[in-house]
C-alpha cells in the first residue's frame, strides 16, 4: 500500500481501537439506562473502582484473568447495591435529580479511590499479548483486536440475554413498564438491581480492558465518560449494538477529521463527531438504533 | 399561614440589606471576594434555573455562556478600555445571541439529544478560547482588573468590586423574580409538565423554550462578567464542562425552580470546597461528594424547599412561643391560613 | 431569603480587615517560635498526583527540619515551620481565594512552591496588590520571574520551558547535518514555550521541524498524532508530552508503528519507572535524551547518593501517601529546602524581608539538585534555578552524554 493510504488506514484502525474504549463504557451506560431510565454519570468511576480492585488482586498474586473475573463478580454485587441503596429513591421522582445524585456518587467515588489507592498512575498487567501485527504496513495491536473481539462478544451475549431468555424478557418488561410488571408478579426491585449489577460488571470489564493501555489512576475514565455518553446517545440510549457502533464511528471520524481537515486540527477534533451527532439527532431524535419515543398526554 | 411571617420576612430582608451593605467595610478582602463570587455564580445558576428548573430543559452549556460573558468583559474593558456598563451589555447580549442560535435546534430536541447539543458548547468553546490566544490570552488566561474604585469613594478594589457585583446581581434577581411570578413562570411550568397540553392551551412551547434559553444564556454571560469583575482573571478553564455540571448540581441541591435556590446554589459552589478543605485539604473530593449525596438524601427537593418547610413549621411554633393579641392561632380552613404574602410566593 | 445570605455575611465578616496594607503592628507569619508558610495546590482533580507529590515533598522537608529543632534564623531564634495548605482543584478562581485566605485569615509569611501556571498567573496581580510573597512557583513559565519591577512579590523557581527546549536542541544540532524533527507538544503555553525554546536552539543549523502535532492533557490517547508523525519518517522525535500516562502511551505507539527515531523527552515525563519501563522505551530506542536539573530518585546511579537516600527516607516517614517518583515530589522538597535557606538568611522578619532574602540568595548545596546546579536569586528577569543539563539514557540510567 502507498504511504498515504497506509496512514489513512492506520488512522481508521486506531480510531476503531480508541472507539472500543468509548464503546465498552457506553455499553455499561446503556444497560444502566435501560434498567432504570437513569443516566449514570458515575458509571466510569464505578468501573475505575472495580479496576483498582482487580489491580490489588493482581498485586497479591492472582493472575490477571482471574483477578478481572473476580473484580467483575464483585462489581455485579456493587452495582446492585448502588441501585438499591443510592439510586432507588430518585428513579421515579425526576431524571434530573437522579442524574445529579450520580454526579455526587462520581465525585465521592473519585475521592474514595484516591484515598484507598492513591493518585499516582499504576501500570495494569495486560490481558492480551502486547505484540503488534503488521498488515500491509498498518500496525495493529493484538490488544486492540482482543478488546474489539470481547466487545462484539459482549454485544452478542447481551442480545441473546435480552431477546432469548426469560430474565431478559423480565428486564425489558420492567424497563418498559414497571407498574404493569409489578402487577404481573415480577420482582421489580430485584430486576432493577440485576440491571445495574450487569452494568457495573460491564464497566469493570471495560476498565480492565483499557487500563493496560491508558494506565490506572482515579481519573482514568474522566475524559472517556463524555465520549461514552455521546456514543450511547448517538446509538439511541437503549441499544447496546448502537452504542458500540456509534463509539467506533466517533473514534474514526475524530481521527480522520483531526488528520485531514486543516481547520479542525488536533484541538477541535471532538467538534466533528459532536456536530455529526447533533445533525443525526435533529433528523432522527431516537438515535441511530433507538426506538421512537411516544409521549402520551 | 401565620400573617406575622411575611412581616418577619420583610424585617429580615431589611436587616440583610443593611448587613450586606456595611459588612465589606470591615471584612477582609477574602470574605468580600467570596461573597461577590457567590453573587456571580448565583446569577449563573439563576439563568440555568430558568431553562432547566422552570422550563425543564436540560442544559449542560451554561459554563460556555458564563465564559463568553467573562471574556467579553475582560477583553472589552480590561484590554479594550470600554466603560464597564458597555462591556456588561456586551457580556449579556453576546451570549444571548448565541443562546438564541442554539435554541433553534434545541427546541426541537428533548432529553439526551438536548443534553448532547448543550454539552457541545463548552467542549467546543474551550479549544476555541485556547486557539485564539491573541485575543483571549490562551491557556495561561487573561489578567483583567476591571474594577476601578473611584477616588471619591475611598474604597479598596475588593470593596468596590463587592458593591458593584452585589448591586448588579440584586437587580438581575429582582428582574428574574418579576418575570417568573408572572405569565412567563406560569407558561414555563405548564410546558415543563406537558408540552402537548401547553400547546393545546395556546402556549407555544417552542417560543417559550427559546425565550428561556436566550434568557438563561444572557444571565450566564452576566454571571461571567460579574465573576471577572470580582476576581480580575479569566482562563479557558472557566468555560469548562466541569463548571456546567457543577452549576447543574448546585442548582438542584440549592433548589430547582427557585430564586432563593439559585442564591443557595451559588453559595454552595463557593463554600463546599472551603468547608471540605477545612476538614481535610487533602480529601476535598471525597467530602464534596459526601456533602452532595447527604443533602440530596435528606433534602431532595433542594435546600430552598427545606427552608420553606421550615417556614411552615415556624408559624405555629411562633404562635405558641409568642401568642398574638387577638387570641390564639387561627383554625385551619379560615382565611388567615390561605397562602399569600411575600414569603411563600418568593420562590 | 436574603436573610440567609446576610446571616452568612455576618458570621464571616467581623473585624479582620488590615487597614493600610503591610503596616500592621503584628508581623504576619512570624512569632517567637513559629514561621507560618502557605500553599495552594491541586490536591484533587486532573493533576492531583502532581499536587499531592508536590505537597508531600514540601512536607517531608519541613517536618524533617522541625524534628531537628527548627530553622535557625538571623535574629538568634530557632523557629518551627508550620505549613498551611489548601486544595484549589487546579481552578484559578479557587487559587485566588486560597491565596487571599492565606494572606488575610491565616496570615502566613509567604506563599511558597505553588503549582499551576494559569492558577498562579491569576494570583500574581493580587500578590502585587496585597504585598504577600508568592515565591518559588513550581512552574516553568517565564512570566513569574520575567518582570521583577512590575511583579515585585512574585518569583518562579525552576528552569523555564524555553530553557528545556533549547537544551534539548543541542542533542540534534550536535549531529551536524540536515535533520528532520517530528514534534508533538501540549496545546497551551507550556507546549508553545517548549517549542519556542527548541526552535531558538536550532536557529542557524540545518535542523528542520516537522508537524507539529498538538494534544490536550485530557486526551485519552495520542495514537492519531503519533501515526501522523511517524508518516514523516523523521530521524528525530521531540515528544514534548507533559502528561506521564500519555507519554508512556505515545512511546508505546511509536514502538508499535515500527518507527525508531532519536527521542527527545521533557524532564517531567522521562521517569524510568513511570514512563520508560512501562512503554518498553528503555529497550527499544537506541538514543534517548532528556534534560534534568534534579536527581531522579528512581535512577540507579543515585541509589547510594546520601541526599537521595535521605529524601526517600523522609518521604516515607512524613509523606507516605505521596509518590516519591513523580518529579513534583523532588521539586516540592527542593523548593522547601530553598525556602528554609531563605529563612536562614533573612535579616528583616517581615514579608518584605523575605523578598529581600530571595533576591540575595545564592546557594550551591540545595539537596536533590544535580551537581553544579545552583540557586541564584539575584539575576533580574530570571528564575533562581536556570541550569539544566542534557542527559542521555545508557545502561539503564540517565547520564551526561559522552562528547561526540
Amino acid at each position: 500500500m502507498g504511504g498515504a493510504a497506509v496512514r489513512a488506514v492506520q488512522q481508521i484502525v486506531d480510531g476503531l481501537a480508541t472507539g472500543s474504549i468509548y464503546g465498552a463504557l457506553a455499553l455499561a451506560l446503556v444497560l444502566a439506562y435501560r434498567a432504570t431510565g437513569v443516566v449514570n454519570f458515575a458509571q466510569g468511576q464505578m468501573a475505575v473502582v472495580s479496576t483498582f480492585v482487580a489491580w490489588s488482586l493482581t498485586r497479591s498474586g492472582l493472575g490477571v484473568i482471574l483477578a478481572v473475573a473476580v473484580a467483575i463478580a464483585i462489581s455485579l454485587v456493587f452495582g446492585a447495591a448502588v441501585e438499591r441503596l443510592v439510586i432507588r429513591r430518585f428513579e421515579r421522582e425526576s431524571p434530573l435529580i437522579a442524574v445529579v445524585v450520580t454526579v455526587g456518587l462520581l465525585v465521592f467515588l473519585n475521592g474514595l479511590s484516591a484515598l484507598i489507592w492513591g493518585f499516582d498512575i499504576k501500570p495494569f498487567p495486560p490481558i492480551f499479548s502486547t505484540d503488534t501485527v503488521r498488515v500491509g504496513g498498518v500496525a495493529v495491536a493484538i490488544a486492540a483486536l482482543g478488546s474489539i473481539a470481547v466487545l462484539v462478544a459482549v454485544v452478542l451475549a447481551l442480545h441473546v440475554l435480552m431477546m432469548r431468555t426469560r430474565l431478559g424478557l423480565a428486564l425489558r418488561a420492567v424497563a418498559d413498564n414497571p407498574d404493569s410488571s409489578a402487577l404481573s408478579g415480577l420482582p421489580v426491585g430485584h430486576l432493577l438491581m440485576v440491571g445495574w449489577g450487569l452494568a457495573a460488571g460491564l464497566g469493570a470489564l471495560a476498565g480492565c480492558l483499557v487500563a493496560s493501555k491508558i494506565y490506572l489512576d482515579p481519573n482514568m475514565l474522566a475524559g472517556v465518560l463524555v465520549y461514552a455518553l455521546a456514543a450511547a446517545i448517538l446509538g439511541g440510549m437503549d441499544s447496546p449494538l448502537g452504542a458500540v457502533v456509534a463509539a467506533w464511528i466517533i473514534g474514526v471520524t475524530e481521527n480522520l477529521a483531526g488528520t485531514y481537515i486543516g481547520f479542525v486540527g488536533n484541538d477541535l477534533r471532538v467538534a466533528v463527531p459532536l456536530s455529526l451527532i447533533v445533525l443525526v439527532l435533529l433528523l432522527r431524535p431516537q438515535g441511530l438504533f433507538g426506538q421512537r419515543e411516544v409521549v402520551r398526554v | 399561614m401565620n400573617p406575622r411571617l411575611p412581616r418577619l420576612g420583610a424585617l429580615g430582608l431589611v436587616a440583610a440589606v443593611i448587613v450586606l451593605g456595611v459588612a465589606p467595610l470591615s471584612a477582609t478582602p477574602y470574605t468580600n471576594l467570596q461573597i461577590a463570587l457567590v453573587a456571580s455564580y448565583g446569577v449563573a445558576v439563576l439563568g440555568l434555573n430558568l431553562v432547566s428548573g422552570y422550563a425543564g430543559q436540560i442544559s449542560l452549556g451554561q459554563s460556555a455562556f458564563f465564559g463568553l460573558g467573562g471574556y467579553a468583559g475582560a477583553i472589552a474593558t480590561a484590554r479594550g478600555g470600554w466603560p464597564a456598563p458597555l462591556s456588561f451589555l456586551l457580556a449579556c447580549l453576546l451570549p444571548a445571541v448565541v443562546g438564541l442560535l442554539i435554541a433553534i435546534p434545541a427546541v426541537r430536541l428533548r432529553g439526551h439529544a438536548l443534553a448532547i447539543l448543550t454539552l457541545a458548547l463548552p467542549l467546543i468553546g474551550v479549544p476555541l478560547a485556547k486557539r485564539y490566544a491573541g485575543l483571549t490570552g490562551g491557556s495561561e488566561g487573561l489578567s483583567a482588573p476591571m474594577a476601578q474604585p473611584p477616588a471619591w469613594s475611598g474604597l479598596d478594589y475588593d470593596q468596590w468590586a463587592y458593591y458593584v457585583v452585589l448591586s448588579v446581581a440584586a437587580v438581575l434577581f429582582l428582574l428574574a423574580r418579576n418575570a417568573l411570578t408572572g405569565r412567563l413562570g406560569r407558561a414555563l411550568s405548564v410546558i415543563r409538565e406537558n408540552e402537548v397540553v401547553a400547546a393545546s392551551m395556546g402556549i407555544s412551547p417552542r417560543r417559550y423554550k427559546a425565550l428561556a434559553f436566550t434568557m438563561a444564556a444572557a444571565y450566564g454571560g452576566a454571571g461571567g462578567w460579574l465573576f471577572v469583575y470580582a476576581i480580575g482573571f479569566i482562563s479557558p478553564l472557566e468555560l469548562d464542562l466541569l463548571l456546567s455540571v457543577s452549576l447543574l448540581s448546585v442548582m438542584i441541591v440549592g433548589g430547582m425552580g427557585s430564586v432563593l435556590g439559585s442564591i443557595l446554589g451559588g453559595a454552595l459552589y463557593v463554600y463546599i470546597p472551603v468547608v471540605a478543605g477545612t476538614v481535610s485539604p487533602v480529601r476535598t473530593t471525597l467530602l464534596y461528594g459526601a456533602i452532595l449525596l447527604l443533602v440530596l438524601f435528606f433534602a431532595p427537593g433542594g435546600l430552598a424547599k427545606a427552608i420553606h418547610r421550615l417556614g411552615h413549621w415556624l408559624g405555629p411554633w411562633l404562635d405558641r412561643v409568642w401568642p398574638r393579641r387577638n387570641g390564639g392561632p387561627p383554625e385551619p380552613g379560615t382565611a388567615a391560613t390561605r397562602s399569600e404574602g411575600s414569603v411563600s410566593s418568593m420562590r | 431569603m436574603l436573610a440567609a445570605l446576610a446571616a452568612l455575611a455576618l458570621t464571616l465578616s467581623g473585624c479582620g480587615r488590615d487597614q493600610g496594607g503591610e503596616g500592621s503592628a503584628t508581623t504576619p507569619g512570624i512569632s517567637d517560635d513559629t514561621v507560618k508558610l502557605g500553599i495552594s495546590l491541586p490536591l484533587s482533580g486532573p493533576v492531583s498526583d502532581a499536587g499531592q507529590a508536590q505537597l508531600g515533598g514540601a512536607k517531608a522537608f519541613y517536618e524533617a527540619i522541625n524534628a531537628a529543632g527548627g530553622v535557625r534564623m538571623r535574629d538568634g531564634k530557632t523557629r518551627k515551620i508550620q505549613l498551611v495548605y489548601y486544595d484549589d482543584g487546579y481552578e484559578a478562581a479557587r487559587s485566588v481565594q486560597n491565596y487571599r485566605r492565606l494572606a488575610d485569615q491565616d496570615r502566613v509569611l509567604a506563599h511558597v512552591g505553588a503549582l499551576g501556571t494559569a492558577q498562579n498567573a491569576a494570583v500574581m496581580p493580587i500578590a502585587t496588590q496585597q504585598g504577600m510573597p508568592q515565591i518559588y512557583v513550581a512552574s516553568g513559565a517565564r512570566l513569574f520571574s520575567a518582570d521583577q519591577q512590575k511583579n515585585r512579590w512574585t518569583i518562579g523557581w525552576q528552569p523555564t520551558y524555553e530553557t528545556e527546549g533549547e537544551t534539548l536542541a543541542k542533542a540534534v544540532v550536535d549531529l551536524g547535518r540536515p535533520v528532520k524533527v517530528a514534534v508533538i507538544r501540549q496545546n497551551d503555553d507550556l507546549g508553545s514555550a517548549f517549542l519556542n525554546g527548541f526552535t531558538k536552539g536550532i536557529q542557524g543549523s540545518q535542523v528542520t521541524v516537522v508537524g507539529p502535532q498538538t494534544y490536550e492533557p485530557t486526551d485519552t490517547t495520542v495514537d492519531s498524532q503519533m501515526t501522523n508523525l511517524a508518516a514523516s519518517r523523521a530521524e528525530v522525535l521531540l515528544s514534548a508530552v507533559a502528561v506521564i500516562r500519555l507519554q508512556a502511551s505515545a512511546l508505546t505507539k511509536v514502538r508499535q508503528l515500527g518507527w525508531k527515531p532519536i527521542v527527545l523527552l521533557p524532564a517531567f515525563t522521562s521517569g524510568i519507572s513511570t514512563v520508560l519501563k512501562p512503554s518498553g522505551a528503555d529497550a527499544y530506542f537506541a538514543q534517548l535524551y532528556t534534560t534534568g536539573f534534579v536527581k531522579s530518585p528512581s535512577d540507579p546511579q543515585w541509589s547510594s547518593d546520601p541526599a537521595v537516600r535521605e529524601f526517600l527516607e523522609r518521604m516515607k516517614k512524613y509523606s507516605p501517601e505521596a509518590d516519591a517518583n513523580i518529579p513534583n515530589a523532588v521539586w516540592g522538597y527542593a523548593t522547601a529546602a530553598t525556602m528554609v535557606r531563605t529563612l536562614e538568611t533573612m535579616t528583616d522578619m517581615t514579608r518584605q524581608g523575605v523578598m529581600d532574602a530571595v533576591r540575595k540568595l545564592q546557594a550551591s548545596d540545595i539537596p536533590m539538585l544535580l551537581p553544579d546546579v545552583t540557586v541564584n536569586g539575584s539575576r533580574p528577569g530570571s528564575s533562581p534555578v536556570t541550569a539544566t543539563r542534557l542527559l542521555r539514557f545508557a545502561d539503564g540510567r540517565w547520564g551526561l552524554p559522552a562528547p561526540s
